[in-house]
């Protein structure tokens, strides 16, 4: 690999401990795969380690920060495991919260933007196309690199830790042109109706496609917002099999002016078509009839505009006894939405209106008192997938349904 | 004695017992710290995979934390001693590099294929061989 003289000095140690070993671990990355140089970024996103369970990764960061680490770009994060602002709501003790402090002021200490958010576009952190970034957020790295042309990897926690310190990557995958260029043809038979079905076309498409597939959409329709890409990108980049991490459709995304653009005048290698039985059978994957427990809104995080759609759905509703309703969003989104009277509406209906947070971060024994045993009904593909797995095994089940069906099912308090 | 041409590989030159899995493997779902099959629908529940070579096909979907939970392995000296896949990703390769355990990828033959549990497997990771000798 080619460094440049900054970089050498950086590995020699004259920008510190922390730099030298960060950067000497990135550019063994690199040389794995063969990335003829390093390059640099201007953010980092970065999420947390669980507590209680990724113990070595916590000490990681407190090591970096006794070497005097300090990051070197403007660094956000990802959601925390309690809401800042009413940490007791969901019944997390003191020292729970205490432990989980940890994290927060060592990366506070670095220099981090607490944005406390997976949504990190909509809260002030929006990478412009041909940027390069590292982060460290399954959901976001398609809508980076596809809806905003921007450049990012599917970093791991560490890898985009040590590019905060370094503030640079490997240029490997998708920072090289050869890499984003569009290989497979994707045309849908049915246009997404409900915003259900954009995660549920992430999930159905990373169950026939491998992970290096670039899908071009000859289709998707000119008229689709950013959080109906929002959730099929967070279904992506945790889905069902392998993640996409960019994708092209011509005049929506920045690289694809038009189709032969998105593929760089070259034919595709493969070509797949989505049927309405194929979004259909997504649904199928979670089949219950009965009481439920509890009712999420906000994987990843909701935007103003779905804050405003969950509200008005909620507009003179009562949310059953025997359920939790829980809407979560970003710190940013939330403070709209408090301004546009969307919370109240919310908490008016019996909602509970988190930000700031992931249940999916919960240490064990919150996750076992808070949702052990629990049937969970989400609108969110990625919830749905990733939630009963990241906490370990509490007995947790998700139920995929539709906004409308989840706000029924927080009304009635059954399926 | 046998030999396997990498495409790609990090790490010191490593010699251990070869476990062979084709069913893949996300570290921090399917193993406990200590190098335990913990995953009851797993092929390799109840087994230990600490000290091992693992001879993989390509890493579990879903979470890129598979890589990461070799970090933990290694801190409750549960690890593996080597990584050989067919196909790996960059978070596992980084997993490795951060825990000094040897990893390979992009063979001439599929690792699977031409290597049996038991086998002794010496990994070259700077020459980009392996080498497999039957069990003693």
């Amino acid at each position: 690999m080619k460094l440049t003289d900054n970089e050498k000095h950086m590995l020699e140690g004259e920008e510190g401990e922390a730099r030298a070993w960060a950067l000497d671990k990135l550019v063994k990355l690199g040389e794995y795969y063969g990335a003829p140089s390093m390059v640099d970024i201007v953010y980092a996103h970065l999420a947390k380690p669980r507590a209680g369970i990724d113990l070595t990764m916590l000490n990681l960061y407190d090591d970096m920060v006794k070497k005097g680490g300090k990051f070197k770009v403007t660094t956000s994060t990802n959601p925390e495991a309690f809401d800042f602002d009413k940490p007791e709501i969901l019944g997390i003790s003191q020292e729970s919260i205490k432990l989980q402090e940890r994290w927060s002021h060592a990366v506070l200490s670095m220099g981090a933007v607490p944005t406390r958010t997976c949504t990190m576009y909509w809260s002030g952190i929006v990478p412009r196309m041909g940027e390069h970034v590292a982060f460290n957020e399954s959901s976001s790295i398609a809508y980076v690199n596809s809806v905003l042309g921007a450049r990012t990897n599917t970093e791991s926690q560490i890898s985009a830790l040590l590019s905060a310190l370094t503030g640079k990557t490997p240029k490997m995958v998708y920072h090289l042109d050869e890499n984003r260029r569009g290989n497979t043809l994707v045309k849908l038979e049915a246009i997404p109706a409900h915003l259900t079905e954009w995660d549920a076309l992430g999930l159905h498409l990373t169950q026939v496609l491998p992970g290096d597939a670039v899908p071009v959409f000859t289709n998707m329709p000119q008229t689709v917002r950013t959080w109906e890409l929002k959730r099929m990108n967070a279904s992506l980049g945790y889905g069902l099999g392998p993640p996409i991490g960019l994708w092209h459709a011509a005049g929506i995304t920045p690289e694809a002016a038009t189709q032969e653009q998105a593929f760089k005048g070259e034919q595709p290698r493969a070509e797949v078509v989505v049927t309405p039985r194929d979004i259909q059978k997504v649904y199928e994957l979670s089949e219950w009839h009965g009481p439920v427990d509890l009712i999420h809104f906000g994987c990843p995080h909701l935007s103003v505009p779905e804050m405003a759609m969950v509200a008005s759905m909620f507009q003179s509703k009562r949310v059953s006894s025997n359920v939790q309703a829980w809407v979560v969003t970003s710190p940013a989104v939330k403070k709209v939405s408090d301004t546009a009277g969307y919370t109240a509406i919310l908490e008016q209906a019996g909602v509970i209106v988190l930000s700031g947070m992931c249940c999916a971060t919960l240490p064990k024994k919150e996750a076992r008192e808070i949702m052990g045993g629990k049937v969970l009904v989400t609108d969110s593909g990625k919830h749905w997938n990733l939630a009963p797995s990241i906490m370990g095994d509490v007995g947790l089940r998700t139920i995929l349904k539709t906004t409308e069906e989840v706000v029924t099912a927080a009304v009635t308090g059954r399926i | 004695m046998a030999k396997l041409k990498a495409e790609r590989g990090t790490g010191n030159k490593v010699q251990g017992e070869a476990l062979v899995c084709t069913d893949p493997i996300h570290f921090g779902q399917d193993f406990s710290d200590s190098g335990v099959g913990q995953n009851p629908r797993h092929e390799l529940y109840g087994k230990s995979i600490k000290d091992k070579i693992l001879i993989l096909t390509h890493p579990k979907s879903g979470s890129g934390h598979g890589g990461m939970a070799l970090l933990e392995m290694a801190a409750n000296k549960g690890a593996p001693k080597g990584l050989i896949y067919q196909a790996v990703n960059p978070v596992v390769v980084f997993g490795a590099i951060l825990t000094d355990i040897p990893i390979m990828d992009q063979f001439d033959q599929n690792p699977v294929d031409v290597i049996h549990s038991g086998d002794s497997v010496t990994m070259n990771p700077e020459a980009l061989v392996v080498e497999i000798s039957p069990p003693a």
